[in-house]
């Protein structure tokens, strides 16, 4: 849930049923699942297991809901789908139907989201329900006001300082 | 002279015996009650010490087999009593899973076996990664292969730990269930979740 995050996740419900010849593990009734900073709340989980390694999170809720904090920027991610997989390999977080996502003030909404979280880059798409109540993908990408983005022009060093650190 | 020593040893051996015949005679067991039946509910009728009881399913295959260093039956309660039993559960080409505990109770008629005390059930093989609950008490019905239980319970495997209060698990199925209060950890890599300990 962490990209690159080595530490152990965490998982609290109510119940559990462990299927061990599938190597599947469903967790249901408030079920809270925690790595580092990063945390999955959910009605219902799946976890896949292959070879004694969790490969892949299934989260189901109404709606399921995935917060990662980037502590360096201090800037909180937020999920929102009614079923939430996260593909641990690939560490790719997926978001089906009424998905959203939010970062800061930006916030893409649609009924496909993936979302990758080492690279952080976020992939939108419609539904073609097919019925004509095709859903669209949108996006609301605030503008840096002009003082946040100078501020951090006057943080960044300019060539000439570069060169001569180096 | 000796003829009086005689007399005086056959008197003194006189006295004790009819002492001794008094004694056993006067014996402090209490009057029994009339309607005293023969064989009392809590009176045991077998002790078998260092004990193996098997058990096969409908097949003739050997379903489980009951180990224990001391067992005592008790006729009218179909019971028996066993301590620090060992149950081995077999199941058609797996592993067996291995139950032990401080002490047990057997229900014949019921297939029912409570164990309590420490028990720990273990699952480990070449190809099956090591499993491991453990818990203060539960019961196995061995016909079904059916193990319950509402204490806490904890289940160590190479992906990490899981504990809850209350389980239901299906051997043969090799399925678990666990009733409430589910913590779990995933060790990432598991190298870093321990080796459940033999």
């Amino acid at each position: 849930l962490t990209a690159g995050s080595d530490d152990p996740i965490r998982i609290e419900a109510n119940q559990a049923s462990l299927d061990d010849s599938k190597g599947i593990a469903t967790y249901v009734g408030r079920v809270v699942v925690t790595q580092g900073p990063s945390k999955l709340e959910a009605d219902r989980v799946v976890i896949f297991t292959e070879n004694n390694q969790l490969v892949r999170i299934e989260a189901h809720g109404d709606p399921a809901h995935f917060t990662q904090l980037d502590t360096a920027k201090a800037q909180q991610t937020d999920a929102y789908g009614d079923q939430i997989i996260y593909e641990q390999r690939e560490e790719l977080l997926k978001l089906l139907h009424n998905a959203k996502l939010q970062q800061g003030k930006n916030s893409f909404q649609g009924d496909m989201i993936e979302y990758d979280t080492i690279n952080r880059i976020v992939n939108a798409k419609g539904s073609e329900a097919g019925d004509g109540k095709n859903t669209r993908v949108e996006l609301i990408i605030h503008p840096q006001s002009r003082e946040t983005s100078a501020d951090q022009k006057s943080a960044q060093p300019t060539d000439s300082e570069d060169s001569a650190q180096n | 002279m000796t003829d009086k020593r005689s007399l005086i040893r056959t008197f003194a051996l006189a006295i004790t015996c009819t002492a001794l015949v008094a004694l056993l005679y006067t014996s402090d067991e209490p009057e029994l009650p009339e309607n005293y039946k023969a064989t009392d509910e809590n009176e045991p009728d077998a002790f078998v010490v260092n004990g193996s009881y098997l058990e096969f399913d409908e097949t003739g295959n050997l379903a489980l087999q009951l180990e224990s260093h001391q067992g005592v039956h008790f006729p009218n309660a179909d019971q028996s009593i066993v301590g620090t039993p060992s149950v081995k559960i077999y199941q058609e080409n797996q592993v067996p899973w291995v139950v032990n505990a401080s002490q047990g109770q057997y229900f014949q008629e019921d297939r029912k076996l409570i164990l309590s005390g420490d028990v720990n059930i273990t699952r480990s093989n070449s190809n099956d990664p090591p499993l491991r609950f453990s818990t203060e008490e539960l019961t196995l019905y061995s016909d079904t292969q059916f193990i319950t239980t509402d204490k806490p319970v904890k289940l160590e495997d190479r992906l990490g730990t899981t504990e809850a209060t209350g389980m239901n698990a299906w051997v043969k199925e090799r399925r678990v269930e666990l009733l409430s209060k589910v913590r779990g950890t995933y060790a990432q890599d598991p190298t870093h979740a321990q080796e459940p300990k033999e």
